[in-house]
């Protein structure tokens, strides 16, 4: 029964192998003003030495929270964030706050 | 203390985050009943899961409170509640409950945030392989304790140096059990059971911006952490390490070295060996490789390991005085969706004075 238990668990992790080959949607940077790019970028080679980009994409804060945000973060030691890069991820997470707010649609424009 | 931050938090604006973690440990290599429990213990014998909530409120530029509450092998455990007053980047005071910055892992220490599915041997609580024999290992994270920390970060055109200092309650034990009692330092969550805090520092030189081609960054690491473990704060404890990590494109290496001290009463009594030193080492380290695989995977491979050396209490379930584990871990994530990842890990345990054994972790983390 034991076994059985385990088997159960393990096959339905299993089932979210296949999910993995292509379901993730990376962030379509082709829906961002160029000038934010840099701050994606940014978040790739800095944030993700902690945790991963779903942190502060999926993060809910209010507006004009985002500067405080992340000057938290670049306060955490060896973060290697800058005064300057702290904006450029500020501008490109303010965008994505701002697409993530519109509401979905279906249509094809 | 409490009431002071959660009236912070409803003035300003909220950020919340969390992770659950469900874990499922399959040993591999065979075993009778009383030899997996002994190999297991309580916290890794089945289904485990663990769960973290973290509230965080900007109150202004300059000061932010956090908190955040766990669920895991104690029940619910404050983790954190402090509030960090920022005065400039190279100068912050943080007060309250809060991770006590030892290693580079302390950061990492959340299911969501390294990539494995368990923590490195010298950190590992509740999945360490025959965990009751030695006491765990070196300093197992989390590790919150209450008390005062000044930190900063200086930066440079090339370097930035981040410091810290700080004061805490520090780690607990019975003098008669000669070692830290870890479930009484999670416990005893109020006021230190000696009059002594334990202080420590950390210190960082990070590399950030290395010039040209795919190496990122490199950082190197020092941490001590000093203080008394017994009511009578007679017995003292040392802990040391250093830490080393770089990034090759989206290649991330990570090591750590770590050690503790730990005195010991001068009572032959209790002790299975005649004292010649009043102390006990344990050592340990972990070397760690990760990166991504496609788009929707990543891998991880990693050895560590543990030494423990030193006298033993007449009951202790080890039976040399210079015992040691290495472990061999190779792992690979699913990330099937945004904020969730399924971890498979393969583990070989490498025994000096039991026979090694298998271990399959298969884990599911969600984070929001």
């Amino acid at each position: 029964m034991r076994v059985l238990g385990r088997l159960t668990f393990w096959a339905g992790l299993g089932l979210t192998g296949p999910l993995g080959c292509g379901a993730r949607p990376p962030v379509d940077l082709a829906q961002y003003p160029p000038a934010t790019h840099r701050g994606y970028a940014l978040m790739e080679q800095r944030c993700t030495r902690c945790h991963e980009l779903d942190r502060p994409l999926q993060a809910n804060v209010g507006q004009g929270g985002w500067p405080a945000y992340v000057r938290r973060m670049a306060k955490h030691p060896a973060a290697g964030i800058s005064v300057e890069e702290q904006r450029e991820i500020v501008k490109f997470l303010e965008a994505h706050a701002a697409l993530r707010a519109l509401p979905v649609t279906d249509e094809v424009p | 203390m409490t009431a002071t931050l959660f009236a912070l938090v409803l003035l300003a604006d909220l950020n919340a985050a969390g992770s659950i973690y469900v874990n499922q440990p399959t040993l591999i290599s065979p075993a009778d009943a009383g030899e997996e429990r002994a190999l297991l213990s309580d916290t890794n014998y089945g289904l485990n899961a663990e769960a973290a909530f973290k509230v965080v409120a900007d109150v202004d530029d300059h000061l932010s409170v956090s908190a955040k509450v766990c669920y895991g092998c104690h029940g619910f455990s404050a983790d954190m509640a402090y509030f960090d007053w920022s005065i400039y980047d190279a100068l912050s005071v943080r007060a309250g409950r809060f991770p006590v910055p030892f290693g580079e892992f302390y950061l990492r220490h959340d299911p969501a945030n390294h990539r494995s599915a368990t923590k490195p041997l010298p950190y590992e609580m509740g999945r360490m392989l025959r965990r009751s024999q030695y006491n765990l290992a070196v300093l197992p994270e989390p590790y919150p304790d209450n008390g005062v920390e000044l930190f900063g970060t200086v930066r440079g055109e090339l370097v930035e140096f981040s410091y810290s200092a700080y004061a805490v309650a520090g780690l607990k034990g019975d003098a008669t059990s000669g070692d830290l009692d870890f479930i009484r330092s999670r416990t005893e969550y109020v006021a230190d059971n000696n009059r002594t805090p334990s202080v420590g520092g950390r210190l960082i030189f990070a590399f950030p911006n290395l010039p040209g081609g795919d190496w990122r960054w490199v950082a190197l690491g020092a941490s001590a952490m000093w203080g008394h473990y017994d009511d009578d704060a007679e017995l003292a404890y040392f802990l040391g390490g250093i830490d080393f990590y770089t990034r090759y494109d989206r290649l991330n290496l990570r090591s750590e070295v770590l050690f503790r001290r730990t005195e010991i009463a001068d009572e032959p009594a209790r002790y299975r060996q005649a004292l010649e030193d009043l102390f006990h080492q344990r050592e340990g380290f972990y070397v760690e490789m990760d990166g991504p695989l496609a788009s929707s995977f990543e891998w991880l491979a990693r050895v560590d390991g543990f030494r423990r050396s030193g006298p033993l209490l007449l009951g202790s379930g080890l039976s040399s005085t210079d015992s040691s584990i290495l472990r061999y871990t190779a792992g690979i994530n699913v990330l099937p969706t945004s904020g969730m990842k399924v971890k498979l890990e393969y583990e070989y345990w490498d025994f000096s004075e039991f026979d090694a054994a298998q271990i399959i972790h298969t884990g599911l983390v969600g984070t929001f």
